[in-house]
């Protein structure tokens, strides 16, 4: 008896997650997907980060010349495609190169782009403590020195004045 | 006739200069006074002389003497009359003419003001600066002469030469004045009739500091007065720079067509660099005026910054980096490294001469890391790192990937926006720690004390940012860092003026000019860190809030952005005077429902000689809370059914432009005279001048 409840609460538990499955086939099925129209938004979202190829330093959103227009129009017609941002600016780097992108794709130049000068302002802090250290403790010895100078001058002072009056 | 006196008197000003370089030295080193004052003369009619192919080459300019191939280069016909003023400096020839001109100017003046107070200094301050003139009129007069003219010779060809050619004749005037290329269309705008000359000041403004530093170097002078000669120079060229700088973003606000005002273009960041390094020097020289100490690293700093200002220069007219702003690529380019290279090499030489000789030692040295001088000294360090990681990513990544890995790369925005950020908030931060320290020695516990007024304003009012709906983590760390420095600013100004008022009885207002008047250095200083501060929380808002989209509208078609709504109109066409074709587009902009404005975004278009040239005009409400920014992409021509509009909403932008004024007022509260300027010029040179024998003698 027992077992026989326990399989019909199964069965009944199965059926119960088979339906929104079946319905969702059915979705399926019965509806076409929803493409979102490719923006002028979208396309500039991608130039601001590219480059012109010919006029250099100007990015290719802000650019006003003919080929520019055409390049964003290329964008626009990837996008429709169905094409990443990503696969994109690749097909950009590979046709007009590294310039056309604002930091550079390969690790290599990339990682000198970016870390050379972190790297140089780290080392000039370190030399800068260092050197203002080093000048703080040149300031203590010479202190330390002319305290024990000042000192055996007395001691010696002393010692001839000592003289003078046993003398 | 016009062209054969600029050429003449462009000519013997070189000359001029060559000898005001050989009596000024060579007088002083045998001790010989006339000679030097011929030097000094020879230096005076240099600038005479510029000053007369300066004013040549303008009115060949003004009266349309198209024959000289300069004017047919930057003028035509249709340009109106203001153009025509700006056009000088429109195209290379000119501007290294101006550059001449004006950094003649800056010499003259200078003799005038310090010939006596200065006199040991003067005559190797008067070579050096006379070597950069000459060098910069050899390279016009060999390279970019603008006095050359257009010639048919004797076999039909067309020649351009600075002297007339044997056998050729003068071009027809009306062929001439029909093909006049006219002024870049870019170089159409109110801006374009400042931005240039206020950068050329700035950038030859820097000359006298650096020739009065070498001049110490060289001269064995190295006490304090190649900085009292040279500090109030160094705060005019920073003011000029400032403008230029900030002159040139309102320009590419404008006209661009971006929605921005700062690129991060090579050319941008070239004038930057000298900026950089010159505000370092301004605050850098007060711990030597004070403490009579950082001797070596204020020659560094002064070198730097005139070295900087060659190194933008020779980036920008040589080609070595391409931009909206340089100049096209020429021949200068090698003369014009090699004049930099030798002249920074020279200066470190020199540097490293006086310091193997002890000359350079400090009288003081650092007690507390939050005395007043540490804290400067890490103001300066973080100048030089924003100065390293701009050149690096401006000049040093691009040109090395290319000389050693064949890779033209470029470094955009989003590297500049990764590096800086951190260091200019330090910088901030700086701003508001610093002037709260005492000068020797500075307890930490004395300086929380200080900063508690400062931060509990800053706290209430970020409290009313976030009150009003401002509620992104990394904007309110940012505001909090840069309104801290203005507080500190604002409070330490309002103490002085109410002790003025409890101890004299004066109304505020008579207090604050009061502390100007006596203490202009610190309470201009207040002012411009106070315009830094405003500046900076422009640049925030507008950064971080900037946003922006892109539609095509057809006529009466809205577009929506935030809490806005833009109606497109209608389109015409219009020829203007000038004979540029204008499509104007009429835009109504709402609010919230109510309507606020309409705007007139257009594209101009230039037909000039061969080809068209265009240019975007954005139709902006302006607010002190945003921007609203349109511009017309373009739009179709049958039947003007529908344009495409790029709107932009600029939040706080135009604290840019009010901060910037604050901050020039400021600098020039601290650099006015406390005597009058003719008096000072007179009494240079009412008395004979001594020699260097007389001066020796009195132990100078």
């Amino acid at each position: 008896m027992k077992m026989r409840f326990s399989l019909l609460a199964l069965f009944v538990i199965l059926l119960g997650m088979s339906l929104p499955l079946a319905s969702a086939q059915e979705d399926i099925v019965d509806t076409e997907p929803v493409v979102e129209p490719v923006t002028d938004d979208d396309v500039n979202a991608i130039a601001k980060d590219l480059y012109c190829p010919v006029c250099e330093n100007i990015p290719l959103d802000a650019c006003g010349t003919s080929a520019c227009e055409d390049w964003r129009y290329e964008i626009r017609l990837q996008l429709e495609a169905g094409r990443t941002e990503q696969q994109i600016v690749d097909d950009f780097v590979a046709r007009f190169g590294d310039r056309v992108v604002g930091t550079p794709q390969d690790p290599v130049l990339r990682a000198l782009s970016l870390v050379t000068p972190l790297l140089a302002i780290a080392l000039g802090l370190f030399f800068a403590v260092r050197f203002f250290l080093q000048y703080q403790r040149d300031e203590e010895t010479t202190t330390l020195a002319t305290d024990k100078q000042a000192q055996d001058d007395s001691t010696s002072y002393k010692f001839l004045l000592e003289q003078d009056i046993s003398g | 006739m016009l062209a054969e006196i600029g050429l003449f008197a462009t000519g013997f000003s070189l000359l001029s200069a060559l000898y005001a370089i050989i009596a000024s030295v060579v007088g002083e080193r045998i001790a010989n006074e006339r000679i030097v004052l011929t030097g000094r003369n020879a230096a005076l009619l240099t600038f005479a002389l510029l000053t007369t192919a300066t004013v040549v080459l303008q009115t060949a300019i003004m009266t349309q003497e198209y024959q000289i191939a300069y004017v047919w280069s930057v003028s035509s016909p249709p340009m109106p009359t203001f153009f025509r003023w700006t056009a000088i400096w429109g195209s290379q020839a000119g501007s290294l003419l101006f550059w001449s001109f004006l950094m003649s100017a800056f010499a003259a003046a200078s003799i005038a003001m310090h010939w006596k107070n200065y006199r040991r200094l003067m005559p190797y301050a008067i070579a050096i600066m006379m070597a950069v003139v000459a060098f910069f009129v050899a390279i016009t007069l060999s390279f970019e002469n603008p006095f050359e003219r257009w010639w048919i010779g004797e076999d039909g060809e067309v020649l351009r030469t600075a002297l007339i050619p044997a056998g050729a004749a003068a071009p027809d005037a009306h062929r001439l004045s029909a093909s006049a290329q006219g002024l870049n269309p870019m170089l159409r705008h109110f801006g374009m009739a400042i931005h240039p000359p206020m950068l050329y000041l700035g950038f030859v403004g820097f000359i006298v500091p650096f020739a009065f530093g070498a001049a110490a170097l060289a001269s064995g002078d190295l006490s304090t007065n190649w900085i009292k000669a040279s500090r109030r120079w160094a705060l005019i060229a920073w003011i000029f720079l400032s403008l230029g700088l900030v002159l040139g973003g309102r320009w590419a606000y404008d006209v661009l067509g971006w929605g921005g005002y700062w690129g991060w273009d090579p050319v941008e960041n070239a004038a930057l660099l000298p900026w950089l390094t010159g505000t370092a020097l301004l605050h850098s020289v007060m711990i030597q005026e004070k403490r009579s100490m950082l001797k070596t690293w204020n020659m560094v700093l002064v070198i730097t910054t005139f070295s900087a200002v060659i190194f933008g220069t020779f980036a920008t007219r040589s080609g070595l980096v391409e931009s909206v702003h340089s100049f096209a690529r020429s021949d200068i380019g090698f003369p014009m490294f090699f004049f930099w290279f030798s002249l920074t090499l020279v200066s470190v030489l020199l540097l490293i001469w006086r310091r193997s000789q002890g000359r350079l030692r400090d009288d003081h040295r650092f007690k507390n890391i939050f005395s007043r001088e540490s804290l400067f000294v890490l103001n300066n360090f973080v100048f030089m790192a924003l100065f390293g990681v701009v050149f690096w990513g401006s000049f040093g990544a691009p040109i090395l990937s290319e000389m050693f890995m064949d890779t033209d790369i470029t470094l955009g925005t989003d590297y500049f926006m990764k590096v800086t950020p951190p260091l200019f908030a330090v910088l901030f931060v700086l701003m508001g720690v610093a002037p709260l320290s005492a000068w020797g020695m500075t307890s930490i516990k004395r300086l929380g004390r200080s900063l508690v007024i400062p931060f509990i304003l800053t706290a209430l009012t970020l409290m009313l940012l976030v009150s009003l709906g401002m509620n992104t983590p990394i904007a309110i760390i940012t505001y909090a860092i840069v309104l801290l420095a203005g507080w500190v600013a604002i409070v330490e100004t309002g103490r002085g003026v109410m002790a003025r008022v409890r101890a004299h009885r004066e109304d505020p207002f008579s207090a604050f000019f009061a502390l100007l008047r006596r203490n202009p250095r610190r309470y201009g200083g207040y002012m411009v860190h106070l315009g830094v501060t405003i500046v900076g929380l422009g640049i925030v808002g507008s950064t971080l809030f900037q946003v922006e989209t892109q539609r095509t509208l057809a006529v009466g078609e809205s577009l929506t952005i935030e809490n806005y709504e833009l109606r497109y109109d209608s389109v015409r066409q219009e020829i203007a005077d000038d004979n540029r074709i204008m499509d104007i587009a009429e835009v109504t902009v709402f609010r919230n429902g109510e309507m606020i404005t309409t705007l007139s975004p257009r594209r101009d278009f230039f037909q000039e000689g061969e080809g068209t040239n265009s240019m975007t005009i954005a139709g902006t409400h302006s607010t002190l809370e945003n921007d609203f920014y349109v511009i017309l992409v373009g739009w179709e021509e049958i039947g003007a059914s529908s344009a495409t509009f790029k709107v932009y909403i600029n939040p706080l932008v135009n604290l840019i432009w009010w901060g910037s004024i604050v901050l020039i007022l400021g600098t020039v509260f601290a650099v006015w005279p406390k005597e009058m300027l003719s008096v000072h010029v007179r009494q240079q040179f009412q008395q004979p001048v001594t020699g260097r024998r007389a001066l020796a003698g009195k132990g100078i």
